[in-house]
């Protein structure tokens, strides 16, 4: 699942649309969008607004398996207008902090530093792009993902050519952002490309499920249970599993089905390192 | 080699890092103030970022040279550690490397010259000690020589001090900035080995086995004393003789004369250090079964590992002398 955070609506039209997304909801001002692949939060302009509606989404869609990108406009000193930069450092005016996004992968977009201003600004500087959520959207996004998995694309809007004014031209704030989309979608893809593929056995959830019908199990038994059959998941051939649900019929007692499990394990395990 | 350079603000006009950016000038470089910055914070994957690590170059300061554990002896009057480097360009499951940092970036120390004055005043402070240096505890020694350079920027040194002893601890082959020039005395190229098996299936990107000894009959030959680190035994299927068979290999393949030392001790983890393991890796067979919380350790259960423990020791004793052979408990 993809969460994209944008401060303005004009940025976000161009993804809603690719992505599918309707309206779901919101949180304060800030209005969410959902799809089958991927959601969205419309945050207001500002980190604050921007960390608190990536909070609210994070809260409300709980899931480890998210990535989450912050899309938007910056400024730059020289770079074209409609560049993409992805950050490789964030900072911001008013805090002490620096986050250094990791990219596990060659990105197909030029990495910059990212400076979050809490004010517009034309006092551009060299190597550097400013914008006012990236921070706050990265350090609350924290919350919910590791480091490789939060990342902030941005495309210039401004610079010192053309520098910004009070009022922008939404339609082509919103073609620069659609035109970014293939890019966005290959980052993802390699950003997805990135997590470890998780064994794709039903075996487990179901024994886990047998075995709760047949025994009532506190909570540190529940814990030794799933990590015990998680584990077995991993190791045993179908043939083996089938063999172990008939651990179910057999054992006497609750202690004994899981001793029974940590045996198996332990002879499996020997079996299976080399 | 490196999509990624960090470049800590201290080190950032230090030779070794302008010859290192001049050698990878297509790595993106990103400016940091200090390397903790990268490699400290939580919310990093160790395991995702191993598939493709970036290099932080940064200084090393405060202490810079460490004694040693008490177990962690070769025989000297005091054994220390020091540690150019953090991580490595190897992915061995059992390393506690992975358990033990945030991050799977490299760091690598250019100071170079701080940490030999200090090796250096270490072993003059007591000229009548025998000092031992052990450079591999966080790194390989030698897996990166190609970028770091450490070999030949560390080697001079010791020939100038003789009751200094330095330990390169490595499973690299990159054999050759030792071969390129006259053994040394002092110095003890250690190699960690493992059966095949286990070479193939726990120490990924490492060299292969047959390579490794290799590179020893090599180093061996041309009058390096080497180290053999059995060290950990991992407990497996018929384990017993399938490390019976391997320790006949290794020490049919290598002279005795050559060999200063050996060192063998079983998989065995800190507490915290193996649950952060255990999670970056749920699949993994190495962390299921047969093992035990003991005194803050995770490790082998009693019987399973010294049963391991004492038919390997035994049978290394039938090829070298007790004093060579450093059992790590």
């Amino acid at each position: 699942m993809l969460h994209f955070s944008t401060a303005l609506h004009c940025e976000a039209q161009g993804i809603i649309a690719h992505y599918d997304m309707k309206p779901s909801g919101g949180h304060g001002r800030a209005q969410f969008f959902e799809g089958e692949k991927a959601r969205l939060a419309i945050t207001g302009v500002g980190a604050l607004n921007s960390a608190i509606a990536t909070t609210a989404l994070g809260s409300k869609y709980p899931n480890d398996e998210t990535i989450w990108l912050n899309v938007g406009i910056c400024g730059h000193l020289d770079a074209p207008i409609g560049n993409p930069f992805i950050a490789n450092r964030i900072s911001s005016n008013t805090s002490r902090d620096t986050l250094y996004p990791q990219f596990p992968w060659k990105p197909n977009v030029k990495g910059i530093e990212l400076q979050t201003l809490s004010e517009p600004s034309t006092d551009y500087k060299t190597n550097q792009a400013f914008d006012m959520e990236g921070f706050g959207f990265y350090k609350a996004a924290l919350a919910f993902a590791s480091t490789e998995f939060i990342h902030c694309i941005k495309v210039v809007s401004d610079n010192a050519a053309q520098p910004a004014s009070s009022h922008f031209d939404k339609h082509a704030i919103a073609r620069m952002i659609e035109l970014q989309i293939p890019v966005i979608e290959t980052l993802c893809e390699s950003i997805d490309e990135l997590r470890p593929k998780e064994p794709s056995s039903n075996w487990s959830g179901s024994f886990i499920q047998k075995a709760k019908a047949q025994y009532r199990f506190t909570e540190t038994e529940t814990h030794q249970l799933n990590k015990r059959v998680t584990q077995l998941d991993a190791i045993l051939q179908q043939d083996e599993k089938t063999k172990t649900d008939l651990l179910l019929i057999e054992s006497s007692n609750k202690k004994t089905f899981l001793s029974q499990l940590q045996s198996t394990i332990s002879q499996s395990s020997a079996r299976n390192i080399c | 080699m490196f999509d990624r350079i960090y470049i800590e603000a201290a080190i950032r006009e230090h030779p070794r890092t302008l010859a290192l950016l001049e050698r990878y000038p297509k790595a993106e470089r990103v400016n940091c103030e200090r390397y903790g910055e990268i490699f400290n914070p939580n919310r990093q994957n160790f395991r995702i970022q191993k598939q493709n690590p970036a290099l932080i170059l940064a200084e090393k300061r405060g202490t810079r040279v460490l004694p040693t554990p008490p177990d962690y002896g070769l025989g000297a009057d005091r054994h220390y550690y020091f540690s150019h480097m953090l991580n490595c360009l190897y992915d061995c499951r059992y390393c506690f490397l992975q358990g033990m940092y945030q991050s799977a970036n490299y760091i690598l120390f250019v100071n170079f010259e701080n940490f030999r004055s200090d090796i250096r005043t270490t072993a003059e402070s007591q000229p009548n000690k025998q000092h031992f240096f052990f450079s591999g505890y966080d790194c390989d020694s030698l897996a990166m020589d190609g970028v770091t350079g450490f070999a030949d920027a560390f080697l001079p040194l010791f020939e100038d001090l003789p009751n200094a002893w330095l330990e390169l601890r490595t499973k690299s082959v990159n054999v050759k900035p030792l071969l390129n020039r006259p053994p040394l005395p002092n110095v003890v190229v250690a190699f960690s080995l493992n059966p095949e098996p286990i070479a193939k299936s726990v120490e990924h990107r490492a060299p292969p086995l047959p390579a490794r000894i290799n590179a020893l009959k090599k180093l061996s030959e041309a009058g390096w004393k080497v180290g053999l680190r059995f060290d950990p035994l991992i407990h497996f299927e018929n384990c017993i003789e399938v490390y019976r068979d391997f320790i006949d290999h290794v020490f049919d393949s290598i002279p005795i004369e050559a060999v200063h030392s050996i060192t063998l001790g079983s998989f065995r983890s800190p507490k915290s250090v193996f649950k952060k393991m255990e999670s970056l890796y749920p699949e993994e067979p190495l962390f299921m079964g047969n093992l035990d919380l003991k005194n803050g350790i995770v490790a082998y259960k009693k019987s399973i590992e010294s049963d391991l423990f004492e038919s390997t020791r035994k049978r290394i004793l039938t090829h070298a002398d007790e004093d060579k052979l450093f059992p790590c408990k």
